[in-house]
């Protein structure tokens, strides 16, 4: 049964609310994440606090409304935390310790498994390139393929803001898919 | 029709109704921007998904959800904290400064014993005064202290096998060598694992990753219940033209497999606690390197008596034909590359290999595998750049037979390898991983490693095929060493 139902019954037993919310979300988020993360452990974390965040506030969700998109508010703001104590924990270790080099090994190994992120590899680097105020619309819409009204829900924020972030963000990454056309060498390789 | 404003052509766009409107055809015919703008759109809709996320939780995400649910602890809200982690170490925190306020209040004679669950439980962080009394100052940990989870060395390995290859191979290598745990404080002898490990790029960090990679399986392997410890050699997977090194043997990048079979487990065998033997030595294929571990088992059947290939993905039912290296654009890049090596020194070569060229060698996957591949297993009789043959010499035309059969060598003509290689197959001990659900091809089919189990078993070679999908570090503790040191202690 879809979540809706547990929530709309009102007294519906949690652990089956939270099996369905499982099965019909838990890919979307961890997608979300990994998007956000480009780490597969840490998004494995953000999922899991999501959901254990939403069951703690589910009161505070609106049955009826976007529910995917309320996850993915709490996911988003959860990636956002995580982000920020990276960035603090680097800024730390740069003050101590001189500058270290981000932990690549699991990453490697998760790019022999999955080529089309190597594949992707420029790609993601320039949208990770851009600042959070423009990759974030970025990655909800073309990552995890979020409507721009559902952008605009994740990130409170108008549905014309997201319109002109979009907007702002592909031309910056027009000029850098113009530059090499290694993405499209490999699209091609695999629509030959 | 109407004109459209900037603002509402990029709303059509983000609609995807832009190929029913001709005001938006006509907007897009006129406005650069736009156009730009949609053909970004349009791009990032097909390449920017994810795909490998995780479909459903694991295990034990399911049960910490559930259980956050409300319906796993079966414990007052109040009361959770006091059975999580923090609520134990709170309660130690108020514990201890409890019984340190009384130590000061009281003479140590006088002083209130701790109940016998406390000072069990807050022994470890405690000083009892007596002995602190009598202890002797700390002294530094001296050097050559064994560390709990073994270590490894970087050691430079004599190569003559490399002696006369045309890329500057050095003749002698760097390899990781791992010593397990007990290595430092027994004469114990161990058995050997070769892994040949996959990789993108070299740098002194993602060598080291090597070692990182083989202690971290040796512990998990251990933590499982494993008690064969072992010493595990990595060698360096990129070649001196850095694109990735198959070990094969070839007049370009040298006689890898000799310097695989006989020099390395030389060197190893004389200067560390080995158990020399053929039982006792295994090899290990990673990815794109999993051919070249059998390769070289099949060659030296007396130095080698178990191989343990993870996703041979790149072995194909199709052979190579119908294989990306020869796609019309990789013919046209590929081509393109050939003739820019050409006209290059060796050192330019390998700079431009190694850097990258945004415009004609981005360090993509598949035109990287193609070059590495081509060099590997078609090298060209000249000296100099671009060391490998291509069986295309533009988009349309048939293939050369003769460098056709040089790229079939490898991940192509599974069934006539066998056949040729009967007797060292069946001396083997082997075992196979396919990847779990992967969707999207690496480089020919996500059938390979299936398809490879098929065609050994159709020949009457017995081999382990299990499915799985961990990352190589978990692969290695849980699946492969396991798989060695039963062999091992057969043998």
């Amino acid at each position: 049964l879809e979540p809706e139902h547990y929530l709309r019954a009102g007294s519906g037993d949690r652990q089956e609310l939270a099996e369905s919310l499982l099965d019909h979300y838990f890919a979307d988020i961890h997608r979300l994440a990994l998007s956000i993360l480009h780490d597969e452990d840490a998004a494995d974390d953000v999922a899991q606090d999501t959901f254990i965040v939403a069951l703690r506030q589910i009161g505070g969700y609106e049955p009826g409304t976007n529910l995917r998109a309320w996850l993915s508010t709490i996911a988003v703001n959860l990636c956002r935390d995580r982000l920020r104590r990276q960035r603090a924990r680097s800024r730390w270790n740069a003050l101590w310790g001189g500058a270290q080099r981000p932990p690549e090994g699991r990453a490697r190994d998760l790019e022999a498994r999955h080529v089309r992120r190597e594949a992707n590899a420029a790609l993601w680097q320039s949208v990770n390139a851009l600042d959070e105020k423009h990759r974030l619309p970025i990655v909800l819409r073309y990552a995890n393929g979020l409507s721009i009204r559902e952008v605009a829900d994740v990130l409170s924020i108008p549905e014309g803001t997201v319109h002109s972030r979009l907007h702002h963000a592909c031309k910056k990454l027009a000029t850098t898919l113009a530059a090499a056309d290694a993405e499209a060498l490999v699209l091609e390789l695999f629509n030959d | 029709m109407t004109s459209l404003t900037h603002e509402q052509a990029r709303e059509y766009i983000q609609q995807g109704q832009h190929e029913d409107l001709p005001a938006l055809r006509q907007h897009l015919a006129t406005c650069d921007e736009c156009r730009a703008y949609a053909t970004t759109h349009a791009y990032l809709l097909q390449e920017l998904p994810v795909r490998n996320a995780r479909a459903h939780p694991t295990i034990e995400q399911r049960a910490a959800i559930l259980a956050s649910a409300g319906n796993g602890l079966g414990l007052p809200r109040f009361w959770r904290p006091l059975v999580s982690a923090g609520g134990v170490a709170a309660m130690i925190f108020l514990a201890t400064a409890f019984w340190l306020v009384m130590s000061a209040a009281y003479p140590s004679a006088a002083r209130p014993p701790l109940p016998g669950p406390w000072a069990t439980l807050l022994a470890p962080v405690l000083p009892s005064p007596t002995a602190h009394a009598t202890q002797p100052a700390p002294t530094p940990t001296p050097a050559g202290t064994p560390d709990p989870r073994g270590r490894y060395v970087i050691d430079n390995v004599p190569a003559p096998s490399l002696a006369g290859n045309l890329i500057g191979e050095p003749l002698e290598q760097q390899v990781i060598v791992y010593l397990p745990p007990s290595y430092d404080t027994s004469d114990k002898r161990y058995p050997v694992v070769y892994a040949l490990f996959y990789t993108f790029n070299r740098d002194e960090f993602q060598f080291n990753e090597f070692g990182t990679l083989a202690r971290s399986g040796m512990n998990i392997a251990l933590k499982n219940g494993m008690t064969q410890e072992m010493i595990l050699v990595v060698p360096d997977s990129i070649n001196a033209l850095n694109l990735l090194n198959h070990f094969v043997s070839s007049p370009v990048v040298g006689d890898w497999e000799s310097f695989l079979g006989r020099d390395l487990v030389a060197h190893i065998d004389a200067n560390y606690r080995t158990l020399p033997e053929v039982g006792s030595r295994g090899l290990l294929g990673q990815s794109h390197l999993a051919p070249a571990a059998l390769a070289t088992a099949e060659r030296y059947p007396d130095v080698f008596s178990a191989v343990y290939l993870s996703e041979p993905w790149v072995i194909s039912p199709a052979g190579i034909e119908q294989s990306p290296f020869f796609s019309a654009v990789a013919r046209i890049k590929v081509l393109e590359l050939q003739e820019r090596l050409a006209s290059l020194t060796l050192q330019e070569a390998r700079k431009l290999l190694a850097d990258g060229d945004t415009n004609l060698f981005p360090r993509q996957a598949v035109l990287w595998w193609t070059v590495s591949y081509g060099v590997a297993y078609a090298p060209t009789d000249g000296a100099t750049p671009p060391y490998f043959k291509y069986p295309f010499s533009g988009t349309d035309g048939p293939a050369d037979p003769e460098i056709w059969q040089m790229w079939e060598r490898s991940l192509g003509q599974v069934p006539e390898r066998i056949q040729a290689n009967l007797y060292a197959l069946r001396a083997l001990d082997i075992a196979i991983s396919h990847p779990e659900g992967v969707s999207e091809p690496a480089l020919l089919t996500p059938d390979g490693p299936s398809y490879l189990s098929e065609q050994l078993t159709a020949a009457g070679i017995s081999h382990r095929y299990h499915v799985q999908d961990k990352a190589i570090l978990v692969e290695v503790g849980e699946d492969a060493l396991p798989f060695f040191a039963e062999v091992f202690a057969d043998e």
